[in-house]
């Protein structure tokens, strides 16, 4: 029975998931309009037959810019989360592996990261670089790193001394390399759980940024910034506030339930992390 | 214990060190600066009083002359003066600290109230129905963002009972009623992703501490359900939702960033916000340590809470 | 049951001590911003203006249509066109009790000329040669050379007299006030609100009327449309179109929009290519419709202009009857053949997140597309936006503009060759000329005529496209009386305001 309930969370996750990844691939045919395209005849109309979601202050369809945002919102998280994991996990390595000063050095970086709070840091990131979608990308990167390093830390640090290990290592075999192959098999579990979680952090910081006006920026569809706009307009126009809104907290349900189904699949030790 | 709080006490200069480096650079790093703000793109200046106005605004200097300028005032306990309003920066900080803190409080208090209550029904029930519910509960909570929650409460009440207290803050020890009332929404758009972590936390940590050994001897020695939860499991379970708490108190400093930029609540968070976008750095400066500052307590704290709780743990 | 009865009677209490004090001729003011300092000579924000409005006097003020009336100065003549001598008011006190003199005036004037203060206003006075007190309330000010719009820059704010012992005591005014104005700052909670209370010995008599004006700061429009309709804002300042929309059709609130004097414009950089092409720029002008910008980015509440603010109606000449200022797709397009770009070009346009810049900027990005011209938007945040228009670092941009009533000041500092604000890198002889010509004179209608002729060059030659200016306007509750806006902006005449019970 709870086996059943577990691949009922997983199973929707995916599902979710799958029906943003098919949006983001077929924008064209799902929608006449361009997100672009404005209609001053036809300002913060209602949703109608014409614009299931209404439209915004330039008569732009919402509904196309949602799923046009559906792309940046991919884009932003993929990539972040492409960052972390990569940098998080050679960090990891590299400091379990070696231990010593340079352990000391690369977790207390990581635990600065990991205590400030991330919405400062990534205000802070986002003021000096300059608000571009790379710089989005690389800060949500900076900020989501820690959690891998620790992941894949603690894993190298649990295998090092294992008996076979020690063996392989006496019959000649390069430390390192049997490490790290050992290690990636065996953290390959927990870094897809922490991805898929860390893709639904990634595009709450992003629609969080977008939203205080720090991050994509207009005409560029964007999740948070249409929320952002829509601020001066919801009393009259409440569409402009709910649905790109509804947006977000579907796609990073998603994200989450294919985390946690996830975790329970794969690795049921796990499950204390989050 | 003693020494152990001492040790972190220490460390907390190097610590601090670091931060002042790290925020002052950067800060200064960010494109623009205060006088080019101050000056926008109406005023007209001739060189001379473009030269007078950097030093008013201290921009005659060497970056690493202010450095150090900055960290002796600050080791006198001097934290500058605003070069937008030309206010102490301290007394601004300290004036908008409890508000700050009274909104992570509130949340925390209500995510509480929320999250451990369910937590500890999840854990218990065994209807696969009800702890699927509350599992999909929990994510989607968790799913929400507290700025769109924010706003989605702002327009409900304004729209559907033209109420809306905002930028009529009042302190809470000036009128109580009235504070609370208006620290009511922004507290329960902050909570929910919290009390979300914590059904979650606390269903496993329930889960985990019912299928311990000693639960089961307490349930053979024939103590009743009741006693054995109460006894037993509870204090247990809620260790480490302790951690949690601690943990996430960072988490709720960064939301507050938003919450009180939405409700325009004059708190630390706008406060910041308002100065980076002022490139106002003494102001930037000074609340980035405070913030830190509190941070740094806060683990202090749930660490020393944790020991006193649990004496087994063993500082090392 | 004897605790909870005492803590209701506790709290009835306590709401009652609340309630009472709040009403009872105290107007309260929404206001989006927090002032930055409130030293009159050196400020710049216009939060801080409506903070000092209250609190300072000027020697000449505006009307509610922006003409130069007395203030300080009672009366003033000017014997011939470069001398000017003020009579100022006897008996006029500061809010510490002590007389105004002509020594502040001078004191005043000496400290904006002064580089070391950093004054915006030095601009204003850059042509005074001597300052001399005749009596202690007569002083006389001569100038290099004829200055056409000199009382009008006198009534700016920047020039605010204030009194020279305090500002010799304090050094500078930014944190306590000692005005001569209408009300005096009696609390001060940062980023909450600001409390002035009725200077009674105030030269105006009778006013003003009301005794208590409380400044709240609330950034958020919405949330400042719901206070007023929550009843705990008399007076707001709101711009959003949107809420503007909701406000006119609320029966309890009046909207009161006058045509406000700032303008947004759409300028290049002129070194760069392609907007050295003439053609170019004259297509552009073409293909840009001033009428789809106001109803789409500013929800209607603005007017087309042209060169000179359409808020000065003695000079402005409409858009339309200016060469390029109606939209003409086709013309455009022939334009941009005769440039040699039939094929399209592309540029990036500058904007910020703040007065509407983005949301004209993606407008005119929709406008231009419809000529196959090709443009990125480049939003940043208004530091770097400031930094970048220093360094000149755009190919378009959008701005705002701070206007004036007089064409002189409004043209010379922008189109001038190296004017102190031409970041166009804009030069014309024959414009130079002109405006050299139109600030000496004194006769309205010689002067007309080069204005005249101004505008119509400056929409030929087409460095800038001048889109329009925002309405300006706030929002009451039904029953105050005698409130004035002035097209700056300025909350002056809440001093002439009453609130009818």
């Amino acid at each position: 029975m709870n086996r059943l309930i577990k691949n009922y969370v997983f199973l929707l996750g995916v599902i979710i998931v799958l029906l943003y990844i098919f949006i983001s691939l077929f924008t064209s045919y799902i929608t006449g309009y361009t997100p672009e395209q404005m209609n001053p005849d036809d300002m913060l109309s209602a949703p109608n037959k014409k614009h299931i979601f209404g439209t915004d202050q330039f008569g732009r369809d919402i509904f196309t810019r949602i799923v046009y945002g559906t792309r940046v919102s991919f884009l932003v998280a993929t990539s972040s989360v492409a960052i972390s994991l990569m940098t998080g996990v050679t960090v990891g390595l590299i400091s379990g592996f070696f231990g010593g000063w340079i352990d000391n050095l690369l977790m207390r970086v990581m635990d600065v990261i990991f205590t400030f709070p991330a919405m400062l840091l990534a205000i802070f990131i986002m003021a000096v670089l300059g608000e571009t979608i790379f710089n989005i990308v690389l800060a949500i990167g900076i900020i989501y790193t820690p959690q891998f390093a620790r992941v894949s830390r603690a894993s190298v640090l649990s295998v090092k001394n294992m008996d076979y290990i020690q063996a392989a290592i006496a019959l000649g075999v390069s430390r390192f390399g049997i490490i790290t192959r050992h290690i990636l098999k065996n953290i390959l579990a927990s870094i897809i759980v922490q991805a898929s979680l860390t893709l639904s952090l990634a595009i709450l910081l992003e629609s969080a940024l977008s939203f205080l006006g720090l991050g994509v920026q207009p005409p560029a569809p964007s999740w948070g910034n249409m929320l952002s706009t829509s601020r001066e307009f919801m009393i009259i126009a409440p569409w402009t506030a709910i649905f790109p809104g509804l947006a977000i907290v579907l796609l990073v349900l998603g994200f989450n339930l294919l985390g946690d189904g996830l975790r329970d699949i794969l690795d049921p030790k796990l499950r204390r992390m989050l | 214990m003693s020494t152990y709080i001492i040790k972190r006490l220490l460390i907390i200069f190097p610590l601090l060190l670091g931060i002042s480096i790290v925020v002052f650079f950067v800060s200064h790093l960010i494109p623009g600066s205060a006088m080019e703000i101050f000056m926008g793109t109406q005023v007209e200046a001739t060189p001379e009083q473009v030269a007078e106005l950097k030093k008013i605004f201290g921009e005659d200097k060497p970056l690493i002359v202010r450095y150090f300028e900055w960290v002796k005032d600050l080791l006198k306990g001097d934290f500058g003066v605003s070069l937008r309003t030309s206010r102490k920066v301290l007394p601004d900080i300290m004036a908008r600290l409890p508000l700050t803190v009274e909104l992570t409080i509130l949340s925390l208090t209500l995510a509480v109230l929320i999250g451990i209550p369910i937590g500890i029904y999840a854990a218990l029930k065994h209807n696969p129905l009800v702890s699927l519910i509350i599992r999909i509960g929990s994510l989607l909570g968790l799913s929400i963002p507290q700025f769109w929650l924010a706003t989605m409460l702002i327009l409900f009440f304004a729209r559907y009972f033209h109420m809306s207290d905002i930028g009529n803050f009042v302190p809470f020890f000036e009128n109580p009623i009235g504070n609370l009332k208006f620290m009511l929404l922004p507290s329960i758009s902050m909570a929910l992703g919290m009390a979300s972590v914590l059904v979650r936390f606390t269903r496993t940590s329930m889960l985990e501490v019912l299928g311990a050994d000693y639960i089961r001897t307490a349930r053979s020695k024939g103590l009743s359900e009741g006693v054995v939860l109460k006894k037993h499991a509870l204090k247990n379970a809620l260790l480490p939702v302790i951690t949690v708490i601690g943990f996430y108190a960072g988490y709720l400093l960064g939301g507050a960033i938003v919450i009180e930029e939405i409700f325009a609540l004059p708190g630390i968070g706008r406060l910041m916000l308002y100065a980076i976008e002022k490139r106002d750095y003494p102001v930037i400066q000074g609340t980035v340590i405070i913030v830190a500052l509190l941070f740094i307590f806060i683990n202090l704290l749930v660490d020393i809470l944790y020991g006193i709780i649990d004496p087994r743990i063993r500082y090392e | 049951m004897k605790k909870i009865s005492l803590l209701v009677l506790f709290s009835f209490l306590l709401g009652l001590f609340l309630i009472t004090p709040l009403y009872a001729s105290t107007l309260r003011v929404g206001i989006e911003q927090e002032a930055v300092g409130l030293d009159p000579n050196i400020v710049t924000a216009f939060a801080s203006f409506r903070r000092i409005e209250l609190l300072y006097n000027r020697l000449v003020t505006y009307d509610a249509s922006m003409k130069v009336i007395p203030d300080l100065a009672e009366s003033w003549d000017t014997p011939n066109n470069t001398t000017y001598i003020f009579h100022l008011r006897k008996g006029i006190k500061f809010h510490d009790g002590k007389e105004l003199t002509a020594q502040d005036v001078k004191f005043t004037f000496d400290r904006i000329l002064n580089p070391k203060t950093g004054s915006p206003a030095r601009a204003y006075l850059k042509n005074v040669k001597t300052i001399e007190v005749l009596d202690p309330y007569t002083i006389k000010i001569t100038l290099d050379q004829p200055v056409a719009s000199f009382l009008v820059g006198l009534a700016s704010g920047n020039c605010s007299i204030v009194p020279k012992h305090t500002v010799e005591e304090l050094g500078n005014l930014q944190r306590k006030e000692n005005g001569t104005g209408p009300y005096k700052l009696s609390k001060w909670v940062p980023d909450n609100y600001m409390e002035f209370t009725k200077n009674e010995a105030y030269f105006e008599k009778g006013k003003p009327y009301i005794d208590k004006v409380v400044y709240k700061v609330i950034p958020d429009q919405m949330s400042m449309y719901t206070a007023l309709k929550g009843k705990s804002l008399d007076l707001a300042i709101i711009r959003s179109g949107s809420v503007l929309k909701l406000a006119e059709k609320d029966k309890d609130i009046v909207v009161v929009k006058v045509p406000g004097i700032n303008v947004h414009t759409f300028g290049y950089n002129l070194k760069r290519k392609p907007f050295d092409n003439l053609y170019v720029r004259q297509a552009i002008a073409s293909a840009i419709d001033r009428e789809e910008i106001v109803k789409t980015a500013a929800f209607g509440f603005g007017k087309p202009t042209g060169p000179i603010p359409i808020a000065a109606s003695y000079w402005a000449i409409p858009p339309e009857e200016l060469p390029f200022g109606k939209p003409d797709l086709k013309k455009a397009k022939e334009l941009l053949k005769k440039a040699g770009y039939e094929n399209g070009l592309s540029f990036k346009i500058l904007a910020a997140n703040k007065y509407k810049l983005a949301d004209i900027a993606q407008v005119i990005q929709a406008q231009l597309k419809r000529v196959g011209i090709n443009t990125q938007i480049e939003i940043v945040e208004w530091g770097m936006y400031v930094n970048r228009w220093k360094k000149r670092d755009y190919d378009a941009i959008v701005e705002l503009r701070g206007g004036s009533p007089d064409p002189d000041r409004f043209l010379y500092r922008m189109v001038y060759t190296n004017g102190p604000v031409n970041n166009f890198f804009f030069s014309d002889k024959e414009i130079d000329k002109l405006l050299d010509e139109g600030r000496v004179l004194t006769d309205p209608k010689e002067r007309k005529k080069i204005y005249d002729k101004v505008q119509y060059l400056l929409a030929e030659r087409a460095p800038i496209v001048f889109l329009y200016s925002p309405t300006v306007s706030v929002a009451h509750r039904k029953g105050l009386e005698g409130f004035k806006l002035i097209p700056n902006e300025s909350l002056l005449y809440i001093k002439d305001t009453k609130i009818e019970k």
